[in-house]
């Protein structure tokens, strides 16, 4: 429990999604999710530069057009990922912005803008972490204070590396990230609350969650407040734009078709014309045909298609029985026939596909589904009552409430023959710890080598590498007669840690697995943390610029009804004279230099003002002065409308 | 030679009760589930027992991490005793069966 002398602050719940990210909170009794600036409840994850300044969702998407190669997104495609990795060549051909190796044996991606005039290259995780700055804003805004923690989702198929990365980005975003909940699981939540199953009875329900870029399935046991994951599967690379792609391509090979010339080249055109595939996809979810229209696309070719709701199925239908196969791979895992599971969450955009609602249907043998909870902002729901648990802020219907998650991917070591030995099996519950004795090979080996590996597969090679690590200085002797004690410790967000141990010697050697392979070090988060700030300075001092303007123009008001206010007893003709003048200058210097001035500017500018109407009129300076001020409150009023801009 | 040393972790000893469960009897496990005393909960009554505890001993609820551990090591090892066992008795079932069909085929 929060001492009640600290400041108040709230713990968010954040859904950083592939497409879009959306921001909850625990308050009074309730949970709320909080709408953006532009007043929308799901925030686009984009951030892109302009010549002046960063954009951050909405203002970043709207522009995406006029400038494909300084907008980013999915960034969540390339988090945790090498540059290497078949994924993200693969995806980097899509993308209209620019995406570099960083030359370092981790092989990191680099996104890279031009700003000012100069290239600027970003980790994911800065990229991710502007996001979740973005988010966090938005929450302070409605609540009026400070944002210092949060839980961030991930989806459940995540691997280490990609949530240790996504840890990260909190980091750099200034919040402390209490936990990493699995996106279906917190979707769980959001379901179990809605329904407030107080039966005593063991329910078990499936959790559909297809979003823009990530695919999870996840099977749940409820019982009273006990949530507990049996299993969980998915794709961490299937989601709504894969499907506009599909789109995509298909018109794309239209347009060529039509007048032989190719629009790929040109990223503003693949740009207007994805947009439109996605609205199209969307549409085809309510209406059964669509036409997709975008004029002067290319060349100055005009581009229309009729797509029907069939067609769109036909194109993608590889994805939607693809989405299949973890559903039934988590209903075996979990040792639960379909028959068993009470009910079908579904949670993401895509699930609103009416082939994707079909396949399920078919596949639990006509059982309805669950849509009584909004597949867009149920995993922020969840993420935001799960902040309220762990922070200690909720009341006391969430205080008893228990998430009992497990671990997605199977967890062991490297042994003799490239084989892996597992340690950690998938979907175990964490926070979990398995330890497990080896020994050497060789005669007189003095160190091991304990490289540790994620997932399914027999040989290692096939497998998901995370680390290695030395234990060294084992006492000499015969092979097979040292005892080394592994480690593997599993904590609440899914965050591996291994140890080492020689029984005899009692020398002991651990990695955190986040040291290793592809993750920032501390001092890189340390380095992001200053450029973030550094942002948020610029963005200050922007605010702060345009205080200090609006305080101007507020007090050339006060100025010119104080010298109307005042009849020609009270001021000379001359004086007077001066005086307007001296305010017209004063506006036009406003309209002129003002533009590209900054706050000290306005500030000089006003003093000079207040002098000037000290030094000349000082006789009735007591007048005037309670003239300018005489509406105090309004005055006040009108500044804090500028700082809430 | 020290640098051609390419050491690999080599075969690794199982501990007799399969997983890292070494110092787990039944009855210690059990009592760490509150179930002392039963013998053979069924796997329902495992999972119930199992939740009453975690409501008060995971690090959310204010428990420790370690004791949580423990009682998820608790958990697992009875419940693979308890599948163990039922395979074991559907292996019996199964072979029992077939012994009966054999025998009536004979009789026919």
């Amino acid at each position: 429990m929060q001492p009640a002398s600290e400041e108040k602050s709230y713990a968010v719940g954040i859904d950083l999604g592939t497409t879009y990210s959306c921001v909850g909170v625990y308050k009074d009794g309730e949970v709320q999710i909080i709408a953006n600036d532009q007043g929308n409840r799901t925030t686009p994850s984009y951030v892109a530069w302009t010549e002046q300044e960063r954009l951050l969702g909405d203002a970043a998407k709207n522009q995406v057009a006029s400038n494909p190669t300084n907008t980013v997104f999915d960034a969540k495609r390339l988090i945790g990922r090498r540059f290497d990795d078949p994924i993200v060549q693969a995806d980097l051909k899509l993308w209209p912005f620019k995406v570099v190796s960083d030359g370092t044996k981790d092989d990191k991606p680099l996104i890279e803008i031009f700003y000012q005039g100069v290239a600027k290259k970003f980790h994911p995780e800065e990229i991710s972490s502007m996001i979740l700055t973005k988010m966090k804003q938005t929450a302070e805004a409605y609540l009026g204070h400070r944002v210092r923690e949060a839980v961030i989702t991930v989806p459940a198929y995540f691997n280490d590396a990609q949530r240790q990365a996504t840890k990260d980005a909190g980091e750099i975003a200034g919040l402390r990230v209490l936990r990493i909940v699995n996106e279906p699981t917190a979707a769980a939540i959001a379901y179990g609350l809605d329904k407030s199953t107080s039966a005593q009875k063991e329910t078990h329900i499936l959790v559909f969650d297809m979003g823009g870029g990530t695919f999870d399935v996840s099977v749940l046991a409820i019982q009273e407040s006990v949530f507990e994951v049996k299993a969980t599967a998915g794709d961490p690379h299937l989601g709504g734009e894969d499907f506009d792609n599909r789109i995509l391509s298909h018109c794309i090979a239209d347009f060529r078709r039509k007048y032989q010339s190719d629009p790929t080249r040109n990223q503003r055109a693949v740009r207007r014309l994805r947009t439109q595939c996605e609205r199209a996809k969307r549409l085809l979810s309510t209406q059964t045909s669509v036409t997709i229209e975008v004029d002067s696309l290319h060349e100055g070719n005009d581009f229309s298609i009729r797509l029907s709701r069939a067609k769109f199925e036909e194109l993608c239908l590889d994805y939607f029985k693809k989405a299949m196969e973890p559903v039934e791979q988590c209903l075996k895992d979990s040792n639960l026939p379909q028959k068993a599971i009470s009910d079908i969450v579904m949670v993401g955009g895509s699930t609103r596909i009416p082939k994707v609602q079909e396949l399920i249907k078919a596949f639990f043998h006509g059982k309805e589904l669950c849509k009584s909870i909004n597949p867009d902002e149920a995993v922020a729901y969840g993420a935001a009552v799960q902040a309220a648990i762990v922070s200690g802020h909720g009341s006391e219907e969430v205080q008893n409430m228990l998430l009992l998650d497990v671990a997605p991917l199977s967890l062991g070591i490297e042994t003799a023959g490239g084989m892996m030995q597992v340690l950690i099996e998938r979907n175990s519950t964490v926070s979990t710890s398995k330890s497990q004795d080896f020994t050497t090979f060789e005669d007189y080996q003095d160190h091991v080598d304990i490289s540790v590996y994620e997932g399914e597969r027999a040989m290692v090679k096939d497998n998901n590498f995370l680390g290695k690590f030395t234990l060294k200085d084992i006492p000499k002797s015969l092979r097979g007669v040292p005892k080394i004690q592994v480690t593997f410790t599993i904590d609440t967000n899914g965050i591996l840690q291994v140890s080492a141990e020689d029984a005899k010697s009692n020398k002991k050697s651990e990695i955190q697995i986040a040291n290793e392979k592809g993750r920032l070090t501390q001092n890189d988060i340390q380095k992001m943390l200053q450029e973030a700030e550094k942002y948020k300075g610029e963005d200050e001092i922007s605010k702060g610029d345009m205080l200090a303007k609006e305080e101007l123009k507020v007090y050339f008001q006060r100025f010119d009804k104080g010298i109307q206010d005042l009849d020609a007893s009270k001021l000379q003709e001359q004086d007077r004279e001066r005086l307007e003048k001296k305010l017209a200058d004063a506006y036009h210097w406003l309209e002129h230099d003002g533009l590209k001035a900054g706050k000290p500017e306005f500030e000089a500018k006003q003093k000079e003002l207040q002098a000037v109407m000290n030094t000349e009129t000082w006789t009735f300076a007591g007048h005037l002065h309670s003239a300018l001020y005489r509406n105090d409150w309004e005055w006040r009023a009108a500044l804090l409308v500028c700082r809430e801009f | 030679l020290m640098d051609v040393a390419f050491v690999r972790l080599g075969f690794h000893i199982r501990s007799q009760r399969g997983f890292c469960l070494r110092s787990l009897s039944e009855g210690g496990a059990l009592e760490m589930l509150g179930l002392k005393g039963q013998s053979s909960p069924e796997l329902r009554e495992l999972q119930q027992a199992f939740r009453r505890q975690a409501l008060e001993m995971h690090p959310d609820r204010g428990g420790s991490a370690e004791a949580f551990r423990q009682l998820l090591e608790a958990y697992t090892f009875l419940r693979r005793s308890l599948r163990r066992g039922l395979q074991e008795r559907g292996k019996r079932l199964k072979e029992g069966r077939e012994k009966w069909k054999k025998w009536e085929e004979e009789v026919e």
